[in-house]
């Protein structure tokens, strides 16, 4: 009922007035004047007479009072006059503003004035006009509440009923609020934060207002989908949803899809090792998004170390198509410890700012120590041992500070300054609970180990306690066994077949990327390939080999598949009848396809069915010669729109790729937040001549500098974005429960020499200069947990390098040692850069009847006044005519003396005496 | 009407009159008052009848002075009235408790009493013989009827009544009054005639086959006459009658109507008998009430002589 009214308060207690004609009549009846009267005859007559008169006339009088009561208990509730929405529409209305302050929201352009906007600014006017105002204009309770999507839990910025005064408060709120966060955020928490505030005031008229730039990747799936499901809850609920677009250009209605700014965007920037030694050259790897529609030409790329430009690692793009393209540099560093770098894309003035800068930070040592765990501390390190050409390389290739020791090293606690462990086949025997445990711990918290595998294997132990159903350190199952040396006939069979000895089945993979890349150098390590022998290996026995999504489980090198061919006779022998040899239209091929029938059914009575992936291979990629007309090129046959032929192709790719691949040789895989890499034959020459012996052993040092950066590198999962919290354990009996927190954001050009760093090999240079920019943040406490320490890191609100400045534990009056770990942070450009902006319908469509798109200009349906029924003049007119004619009636039936009349005292009349 | 200090009729004002405490002087002022008014008032031909001259002697009342005679004769003679030392008049004056109401300066009961007094001042100034008889619920006081001029404290003293109470049947107070009364004479009846009619008309009809010569001053308070009451009243009935709240203006016209049925049948049963009836107001002057009896006692003179010359 109330809801019928404006102002349902003062129909409350207009309803209560009402009663107010009866009582008062009730009152009267007991205050009255008393009259000792001598004509009672008379009256009583009259009252007899009159008496049925007298009583309507009476009910009539308070009927018309009660009347007048009530018709001003309408008048002041304002009543609405009766309509079904009106029976379910409450009047107390309240707005949740969702302010949405992601970084896309920074999308900057200049006005045609040449003022500088952003998106965010727009935003903040919108909610102060568009949504505030038209609000505070309907003759209902208004109450908004103002919420950043950087913290919908929070306070809120703004939560008050809107008046005059309160409004302009908002808008000094929005005035001083702060600049977008760097951090992507996802509406959907926002939107249920809202829904608690909705779901506490249940009774009112509920309006969310989403007032953001409605960018497609944040609305298109799949992180849209979790938004909208919420904003169809909410619709459910009862919740009208205005969306309330701050972008630039402003929609248009002809347009179906709307513009949006061009935006370039580093997403990308990885050295290649995370640990470098000092002045040797560390490769970066740089990508840039375009999400833009165009081409862009000469995108120059700025690098700075510290704030100090580079110009041998500035780089200019010179074409940057849609899409992201990757460009190296190099840097070299002489200044030990860690070392911000940053890229920036120059002159790119409109679209977001903040991911034109992208951060990344090396650790510069002036030399890297590697870990040498030898399972043969005595002949390991002499030619043939497993030590040996290890130690060769790193030693040949400087900045490498290589240190041998025994399984025993596994069991102290400061594994973790190694940025790298080798295992090189190690007894298991001496491999305790706790160096497995001091192993694992290590990787977990982001250590690499390589394993490397020999004749003191025990495949039991590797399987129970290492590789653990594919949970463990180890990321492969060994087969009970290796491979039986072979006989000499064997090897020198193998040595002389051309057969490629080993398959880089992970091109890309960041060992062989590099490479790879190069044309060249791809055939000559396919070339080398053929003359690497492997006598002995440990087998994978693939249908026990488990592997999670999680681990990243990559085979890198597979060696060639030497089982026996029969297995796939029956495959094989169907592929070569099925080659359409007889058909005319393809007698150009004939010759070679037969030539190639041949090869299959010889290699299907060779030993090895390696021998038939080969015949597959060539029948598959022949591009033959031009020249020749008995060497057609049978790519160009495979081609064909036959559909018959594309199957047979399939078919034989299918079974090309079964056989030609063998056991592997190199599989890598993450352990958390560390890299494993398990090499399944010696690193020495007992099983193999890679590392030396052979004519393709002159790739061995290349592998192994190539994986040890693969192992000490970077990867995404340290390349972490704003608001990613960062958790790492440490021996709570070496470090102290507390570090300290520093930041270092973008350092301005420092410029000249007095910024630079010292040059390498500057005995005299002064002390290391204290890092510019530096911002202290405090104490961060850990977590203990038996002889751990947890810390948990969660204040990345800002892009740039944190530094966390341990303590470890020290004797007793001896200065305690700290120790800098760094992790680079920087806005998540995929889900921030893109600027695509969703099309209106598919927004709309959500909660279709819920959703209101705003117009600017145009008032939303809540700011709609309604009409009540003060606004009738009939209510007026029929208000006089009910008064007059109570005020008649009332003077009628004595309720008002004349002039000739005098009231009674109060008092009794007394007799007079005579 | 605001009365003037010097205005002749003032001791006939109820306003004045009320303020003279001792009903004796009350009287006296009035009557005073309503014979020095006599000569300049309307009422003036309703005097007392000239009967002969006698010569003037000190201390008689120079306004007697008959001005023709000495204009003719050089002498100074007065004019003698004619006194009717045979009337013989009983005032029958109400003293219920329906009498004591009023809000004006007097009540019907003082006014009663006023003009009883003044009836019986005057008839005594004019050496007749005046009674009194007052009544309630029975006879409460009986004066025989004297002439000396002292006769009228008796009167006065009879009037004093300590607890009125209820009318019952007039009736039977009229037939006391008649058996008080065994010669003719005239019998004044001062009450509001607030009780049944038939037992008041057969009572004034047994004066009247009394030979009596009735004069009925039927005296109302102003309030009674016109009902002006508003709000919420509740009237508490005198003589045991019972109450009423009730909204007065609502009753007013229908109470206006009974009252006026009321006095139509007063009046003309009064008439049927012969009675002579005056409605006299407590609002109103009391030389009009007294003219009336002047009038009423000229004409009963007339008839006697009548009777005497037939």
């Amino acid at each position: 009922m109330l809801e019928l009214f404006l102002n349902p308060a003062n129909m409350v207690v207009g309803g209560a007035l009402v009663s107010s004609p009866v009582i008062i009549h009730l009152i009267n009846r007991m205050r009255y004047r008393r009259v000792r009267w001598a004509a009672m005859e008379f009256l009583l007559k009259s009252q007899k007479r009159n008496r049925r008169r007298l009583i309507i006339e009476q009910l009539i009088l308070l009927l018309l009072r009660i009347l007048l009561v009530l018709l001003a208990g309408l008048l002041l509730a304002r009543f609405l006059g009766f309509s079904f929405a009106g029976f379910f529409q409450p009047q107390n209305s309240l707005h949740v503003v969702l302010l949405d302050d992601r970084l896309s929201m920074s999308d900057a352009w200049k006005t045609e004035e040449g003022e500088r906007k952003n998106a965010f600014d727009v935003a903040k006017g919108l909610v102060e006009k568009e949504v505030a105002r038209p609000a505070g204009q309907a003759h209902t309770p208004q109450r908004l509440v103002l919420l950043r999507l950087s913290d919908p839990r929070g306070a809120p910025l703004f939560d008050q009923r809107l008046t005059e005064d309160s409004q302009r408060e908002l808008a000094a709120t929005l005035a001083r609020a702060d600049e977008c966060t760097a951090l992507h955020l996802n509406v959907e928490e926002g939107v249920k934060a809202a829904r608690e505030l909705f779901d506490r005031n249940a009774q009112d008229q509920r309006f969310l207002h989403l007032v953001s730039d409605f960018r497609q990747r944040h609305w298109a799936e799949p992180e849209g989908a979790g938004v909208t499901k919420a904003l169809e809850s909410l619709a459910a609920a009862g919740v009208k949803v205005n969306m309330v677009d701050a972008a630039h250009p402003v929609r248009s209605e002809s347009q179906k899809v709307p513009l949006y700014h061009d935006n370039l965007a580093i997403v990308d920037l990885r050295p290649e090792t995370r640990v470098a030694p000092e002045g040797m050259p560390v490769l970066f790897t740089v990508t840039v998004a375009n999400y833009s529609p165009g081409e862009r030409k000469n995108l120059r790329v700025t690098v700075k170390v510290e704030g100090v430009e580079r110009p041998e690692g500035s780089i200019t793009i010179l074409s940057v198509p849609p899409g992201l393209t990757s460009q190296t540099f190099q840097v070299a560093f002489v200044q030990p410890g860690f070392n911000q770098i940053t890229a920036n894309l120059e002159n790119e003035e409109v679209g977001l700012q903040a991911d034109n800068l992208r951060y990344a930070v090396i650790e510069v040592r002036r030399q890297v120590p590697v870990l040498l765990v030898d399972g043969d501390l005595t002949g390991g390190d002499k030619p043939g041992g497993d030590s040996f050409p290890l130690r060769t390389v790193f030693t040949a290739a400087r900045g490498f500070d290589v240190v041998r020791a025994g399984v025993s090293e596994l069991e102290r606690p400061n594994l973790d300054q190694y940025p790298s462990i080798y295992l090189l086949d190690p007894n298991p025997r001496q491999l305790t609970p706790k160096a497995l445990a001091n192993l694992e711990a290590y990787v977990k918290n982001g250590g690499s180990v390589a394993f490397f595998l020999g004749d003191r294997v025990v495949s039991d132990f590797y399987n129970n306690e290492l590789y653990k159903n594919g949970k463990g350190l180890f990321p492969v199952p060994l087969a009970d066994r290796p491979t039986p040396p072979p006989t000499d006939a064997e090897r020198a069979e193998r040595l002389l077949d051309g057969q490629a000895k080993l398959f880089v089945r992970g091109e890309t993979h960041p060992v062989f990327a590099e490479a790879f890349k190069d044309e060249k150098e791809r055939e000559f390590l396919r070339a080398s390939f053929r003359y690497i022998t492997f006598d002995r290996y440990y087998p994978v026995p693939r249908l026990r080999w488990e592997t999670e999504p999680a681990r990243q489980v990559e085979e890198v090198l597979t060696l060639p598949n030497r089982r026996s061919p029969d297995d796939y006779r029956d495959q094989a022998l169907q592929i070569r009848d099925a080659l359409p040899t007889a058909e005319p239209k393809y007698e150009k091929y004939r010759a070679r396809l037969e030539t190639y029938q041949r090869a299959i059914r010889d290699s299907l009575s060779g030993k090895n069915l390696f021998e038939l992936a080969n015949a597959l291979d060539g029948l598959l990629t022949d591009k033959g010669a031009a020249e020749d007309p008995q060497r057609p090129n049978l790519v160009e046959f495979w081609e064909s729109n036959d559909p018959k032929l594309r199957e047979l192709r399939a078919r034989a790719e299918r079974l090309r790729d079964t056989v030609r691949y063998g056991d592997p040789l190199l599989v890598t895989a993450r352990y958390e937040k560390g890299r494993v890499a398990a090499f399944l034959s010696t690193a020495g020459t007992r099983w193999s001549d890679w590392s030396g012996g052979s004519p393709g052993s002159g790739t061995f040092p290349g592998f192994v500098l190539d994986l040890q950066k693969f192992l000490s590198s970077q990867d995404t999962g340290e390349n972490l974005t704003v608001g990613t919290p960062r958790e790492f354990t440490l021996d709570v009996t070496r470090y102290q429960p507390k570090l300290r927190l520093a930041y270092q954001g973008e350092v301005r050009d420092q410029g000249g020499d007095a910024a630079r760093p010292p040059a390498a090999g500057d005995k005299d240079a002064a002390a290391p200069p204290a890092k510019p920019g530096l911002q202290d943040l405090g104490e961060l406490s850990g977590t203990e947990s038996g002889n751990l320490v947890t810390f948990l890191f969660e204040r990345s609100q800002r892009p740039g390098v944190y530094y966390f400045d341990l303590l470890q534990r020290s004797e007793m009056g001896a200065e305690p040692k700290a120790e800098r770990r760094a992790v680079a942070y920087n806005v998540d450009g995929p889900n921030e850069s893109d600027l695509r902006r969703q099309p209106k319908d598919d927004l709309t469509r959500i909660a279709a009847g819920s959703i209101y798109w705003h117009t600017p200009g145009v008032a939303p349906p809540w700011a709609t006044r309604r009409a009540d029924l003060s606004e009738s003049a009939w209510l007026y007119l029929v208000f006089l005519i009910i008064l007059v004619a109570e005020q008649a009636l009332a003077v009628h039936l004595s309720f008002h003396l004349k002039g000739n009349e005098a009231a009674l005292p109060a008092q009794a009349v007394r007799p007079q005496a005579a | 009407m605001a009365v003037k200090a010097d205005d002749p009729r003032r001791f006939l004002h109820p306003q004045t009159v009320a303020r003279i405490a001792r009903l004796d002087l009350r009287a006296q002022q009035v009557v005073e008052g309503f014979i020095s008014g006599m000569h300049k008032s309307p009422f003036f031909g309703h005097s007392v009848e000239f009967v002969q001259h006698r010569e003037y002697t000190a201390g008689d009342d120079i306004r007697h002075l008959d001005w023709k005679v000495w204009s003719k004769t050089d002498r100074y003679y007065i004019k003698q009235y004619e006194a009717e030392t045979n009337l013989r008049c009983t005032v029958v004056v109400d003293v219920s408790e329906s009498m004591h109401y009023g809000r004006g300066p007097m009540n019907k009961y003082a006014y009663a009493c006023t003009v009883a007094a003044c009836l019986g001042h005057l008839l005594l100034r004019q050496q007749d013989a005046v009674g009194l008889i007052t009544f309630d619920d029975q006879v409460r006081q009986i004066v025989p009827a004297r002439s000396p001029q002292n006769h009228i404290d008796a009167l006065v003293g009879a009037l004093h009544v300590s607890t009125p109470r209820e009318k019952t049947d007039l009736e039977r107070i009229l037939k006391r009054v008649a058996e008080s009364a065994p010669s003719r004479g005239m019998i004044v009846l001062i009450s509001d005639l607030l009780a049944d009619r038939e037992p008041l008309f057969r009572g004034l009809e047994m004066l009247r086959h009394g030979r009596h010569d009735v004069l009925v001053f039927h005296v109302m308070d102003d309030d009674e006459l016109t009902f002006p009451f508003a709000g919420t009243t509740r009237f508490e009935g005198m003589e045991e009658l019972p109450q009423l709240l009730c909204d007065p203006r609502a009753l007013r016209d229908g109470y206006l109507e009974a009252l006026e049925e009321y006095l139509v049948e007063v009046r003309r049963g009064c008439a049927r008998q012969g009675i002579d009836y005056a409605l006299v107001r407590t609002g109103d002057y009391l030389d009009a009430v007294l003219s009336k009896f002047l009038h009423h006692r000229m004409a009963w003179k007339n008839s006697v002589k009548a009777r005497a010359n037939a």
